[in-house]
């Protein structure tokens, strides 16, 4: 299901009304049974993936401790997901073959953990490590990447003359997969450095997977803040309700009125390129500014709708955005973009590659590992943000992206006057460095949003006006993209000197009324439910 | 973080209040203050009474409710002597005023050159096609017209078809449309759509996006040039709004359109003279009138239109005259008299049939 059809806001009303009439004890299966219909409307059959997740967790993390789940134990719940599996073929088609492969890998599963038991405590907790974050990035590796490599293969085997159209998968990508496999990898992670305690309620831990309002797209929470509040223990309070309706309202208008209205620019120039044409550096630059509302609306609009609908059932998300477009450096914007991705990159890949690379680099006499040499800390931000890229799909345009914003970053670290623009005060170097910043961010938009490198090339000719003459933007198209940017623009304006858009609430009263009414009838006039959110597809 | 801006709920509540009714305010304004009812604004042209109003032994016709009617304003019951014909067609036919429509030349014409007196309703709007026409000639009809002109083609089918899909998931319980139905949001909606998205946004952008699950299916059904699809369908509603008309006792002329390839600097009707006429021939009370054998002998075709489907005003007396002469026919006919004069204007192919009772 996604926010953006017009049944959720229904969907949440009843979760909502049922959850807090509901007694305490009865919260965690009614929040588990609603995050498996949300699910299940866009396809009941990859819940399975979702309980896989959740079971490999819940097994990996405890049974690396002192009281391990009892074999009995862990193989009526390492069994699950093709139990899943088998149920849902009495009313949905499954191939044989992948209900094979789940039942397969589920008693794999359940014989190497199994087998983990039998080990002494360090060598089961390190083996279960791997075991868990294996099945976490095994799944991605599979969903996500078996089509990019399969085709790679293909074309590199079609060059030597040899035919393989076997090689070609077609595998469809789970919604949502990339954010609860980091979740996941975190979990276990944390478990393992102790930063919090393996959770012995195993719906918990499938829920931390499920919870509806950030399953799809976010944000990644992290156990230790998060485990906790999944015992929903929270006593009703009105005021959570009108913070969350704050946020929901928030977040529509950015999403309905904001993103889906300027994507109708962006869609039809991304298209037109992709198809060969040059509509020239007019028609770029609105493109440009109209995708850069748009996927700001977009994904902040989204968190906002989690937050606000996790709020409506007591939970509190990652803030995941802090005004990411007054940033003044590409490393501030990735500061303040996507935060919980970034956060997450940072500890579990950029913090562990730079430690290990200055440890082995260090002179033999000082005391311990220090991330003090530029060149490493250098390469190690090119390395994580194309990771990063990769992250967000299979495709060069996403590594690009990744790597592009990995040398931004490594410049502003090693040229001094880029640094100095970002941290100089006063209102010109503020300008300038938010200027460029933004300026850097669109280019790399423009990656993120072509379809392939080659597209992407040429809207940068277009953009750098090489790319000859092309068509003049019509008015009307200039009108519509500033009637529903401008209304963003002014939001950030109003809140610059705040963390975020939702800080709207500590200006007057008056103004927030103001506000409310004119998002209320903006976000009413626009037709709701007319674009997919993009992170959907990651 | 969120639980430490709880604190702000109070304000947050506060504010949403003076929002909502302030809303509430302009709906029920908009529901008492606005004369058409939001049942027949979101009617899209589909609704029996929009933009004719009786009022005290006269009719007034106004632009109302996806209704692009000209403001007109008749007697109930035609005076003595005055002969009541209505035109009901799409944008062509309505024309840039009324006193600058083919109504107002048809008028004049019968008046001037077959010295028939006659009241000519103009009862034409853009993007009609023959389910919204079939409406208005049904209301038409009321008012006991001696003759009805049906502008008839099929470029705006493809609009008609599109608006019907409108009309009736407008009027479904659908909880998707309940924000459609408020008397003032769904007002405002609504103009978003007609005045900004379809007026600024060239169509090639909009359909780039276009996951509108409405437009997507008409888009799948045909395209807006498909004659074999859209031909059977204004055919069979026109066979329907003819056997109306004859049953009421007035006269049909059915005045088949025309448009004009700029490039090819040829008259064209879409096959429609060769489909229309051997289908109505034999009707009775029905007559067909071609616009490209009107249009056609005139040098310098180019000059009478001003795109590709409208007349320039030179184009409008041709074919208003041309009208005339067949009106004049018919009119005289029905009365029982000779013709009238004929005053040797163009000839039109006019299949006249032969006038029932």
């Amino acid at each position: 299901m996604s926010f953006a059809t017009w049944y959720y806001p229904f969907f949440l009303a009843l979760a909502a009304t049922g959850f807090w009439l509901l007694p305490v004890r009865l919260r965690l299966p009614f929040v588990l049974l609603a995050s498996f219909v949300f699910y299940s409307f866009w396809d009941v059959r990859f819940c399975a993936l979702l309980v896989a997740a959740g079971a490999s967790d819940y097994l990996c993390t405890l049974g690396g401790g002192d009281a391990p789940p009892s074999p009995r134990r862990a193989l009526s719940i390492g069994m699950l997901p093709a139990a899943w599996l088998f149920a849902v073929a009495g009313f949905k088609p499954v191939a044989g073959l992948h209900l094979a492969v789940a039942a397969s890998g589920c008693a794999v599963f359940c014989l190497l953990y199994l087998a983990a038991l039998r080990l002494g405590p360090e060598r089961r907790r390190r083996f279960l490590l791997w075991l868990g974050v294996g099945v976490s990035l095994g799944i991605l590796a599979f969903f996500k990447y078996a089509n990019w490599f399969s085709s790679g293969l293909q074309e590199l085997l079609q060059h030597f003359g040899l035919s393989a159209d076997w090689v070609l998968l077609d595998v469809l990508l789970p919604l949502g997969l990339s954010f609860h496999t980091f979740q996941s990898t975190a979990y276990v992670l944390d478990v393992f450095e102790r930063r919090c305690d393996a959770e012995r309620s195993f719906p918990r831990v499938l829920c931390m997977t499920l919870f509806f309002p950030r399953l799809v797209a976010g944000p990644i929470e992290r156990a230790a803040g998060f485990l906790p509040q999944l015992k929903f223990e929270r006593r009703f309070d009105w005021r959570l309700i009108a913070w969350g309706l704050h946020l929901l309202l928030l977040g529509y208008f950015l999403k309905s009125f904001v993103a889906d209205n300027c994507a109708v620019i962006a869609d039809y120039y991304f298209r037109e390129v992709h198809q060969g044409e040059s509509l020239g550096m007019g028609w770029s630059l609105a493109a440009t500014a109209a995708y850069a509302a748009q996927i700001y609306g977009d994904f902040v609009g989204y968190s906002y709708i989690a937050r606000g609908s996790a709020m409506l059932l007591g939970v509190e998300l990652t803030r995941n955005f802090e005004l990411p477009l007054l940033s003044r450096s590409p490393g501030e914007f990735w500061r303040r973009w996507h935060i919980s991705l970034s956060t997450w990159i940072r500890d579990y890949v950029f913090l562990p590659l730079s430690l290990w690379l200055s440890y082995r680099n260090q002179p033999p006499q000082s005391a311990g590992p220090v991330v003090s040499n530029q060149l490493i800390v250098s390469f190690c931000l090119i390395v994580t943000m194309l990771a990063a890229g990769l992250w967000h799909g299979a495709d060069w345009h996403y590594v690009a992206f990744g790597g592009f914003y990995g040398v931004l970053q490594a410049l502003w670290l090693v040229v001094p006057g880029a640094k100095l623009l970002s941290s100089s005060p006063g209102i010109l170097p503020g300008i300038a460095s938010r200027g460029l910043t933004f300026a850097l961010v669109c280019v790399a938009w423009i990656l993120f949003r072509s379809e392939s490198l080659t597209d992407a090339a040429g809207v940068l000719a277009q953009l750098g006006g090489v790319a000859g003459p092309g068509k003049p933007v019509p008015a009307g198209v200039l009108r519509w993209l500033a009637l529903h940017a401008v209304p963003l623009v002014l939001l950030i304006w109003v809140v610059r000197k705040d963390v975020e858009e939702a800080d709207i609430a500590l200006k007057s009263t008056a103004t927030l009324a103001i506000s409310y009414f004119l998002m209320i009838l903006m976000v009413a006039t626009s037709e709701v439910g007319r674009a997919q959110f993009i992170y959907f597809q990651f | 973080m969120d639980l430490d801006r709880v604190v702000l709920a109070p304000k947050v509540a506060l504010a949403a209040l003076f929002a909502v009714l302030a809303l509430a305010v302009l709906e029920a304004t908009a529901r008492f203050g606005y004369r058409e009812s939001p049942g027949e604004r979101n009617a899209f042209g589909y609704s029996y009474d929009a933009g004719v109003e009786v009022s005290q032994s006269f009719v007034s016709i106004s632009r109302a409710a996806s209704r692009g009617f000209w403001p007109q304003r008749y007697p109930a019951v035609a005076p003595q002597g005055t002969k009541r014909i209505v035109l009901v067609g799409d944008s062509a036919a309505r024309g840039p005023s009324l006193e600058r429509s083919v109504g107002e030349g048809l008028r004049k014409c019968l008046g001037e050159h077959y010295g028939i007196r006659a009241e000519v309703w103009n009862l034409s709007s853009p993007g009609y096609g023959s389910r919204r026409k079939a409406i208005v000639v049904r209301r038409a009809l009321e008012f006991r017209p001696d003759l009805v002109v049906y502008n008839a083609g099929i470029t705006t089918e493809y609009e008609d078809s599109r608006e019907w899909e409108r009309y009736v998931e407008y009027h479904s319980w659908h909880p998707r449309h309940w924000v459609d139905q408020l008397p003032f949001i769904g007002r405002v909606k609504l103009s978003k759509v007609e005045r900004l998205y379809w007026e600024w946004l060239p169509e090639q952008v909009r359909n780039a996006s276009l996951e509108d699950p409405l437009a997507s299916r008409i888009a799948a059904i045909a395209d807006k040039t498909n004659t074999g699809f859209w031909t059977p369908l204004m055919l069979s509603n026109l066979d329907a709004t003819a056997d109306e008309v004859t049953r009421s006792g007035a006269r049909l002329v059915i005045l088949v359109r025309s448009h004009f390839d700029f490039g090819a600097g040829q008259i064209g009707d879409h096959g429609l003279d060769d489909i229309i006429a051997p289908r109505y021939t034999s009707r009775p009370g029905v007559t067909v009138a071609s616009e490209r054998a009107l249009l056609s002998p005139h040098l310098g075709a180019a000059k009478l239109f001003s795109d590709s489907s409208h007349w320039t005003d030179a184009g409008k007396e041709v074919v208003a005259c041309g009208l005339a002469d067949t009106a004049a026919r018919l009119l005289a006919a029905r009365d029982g008299s000779p013709a009238a004069r004929v005053n040797g204007l163009a000839p039109i192919r006019a299949a006249t049939a032969r006038p029932s009772g």
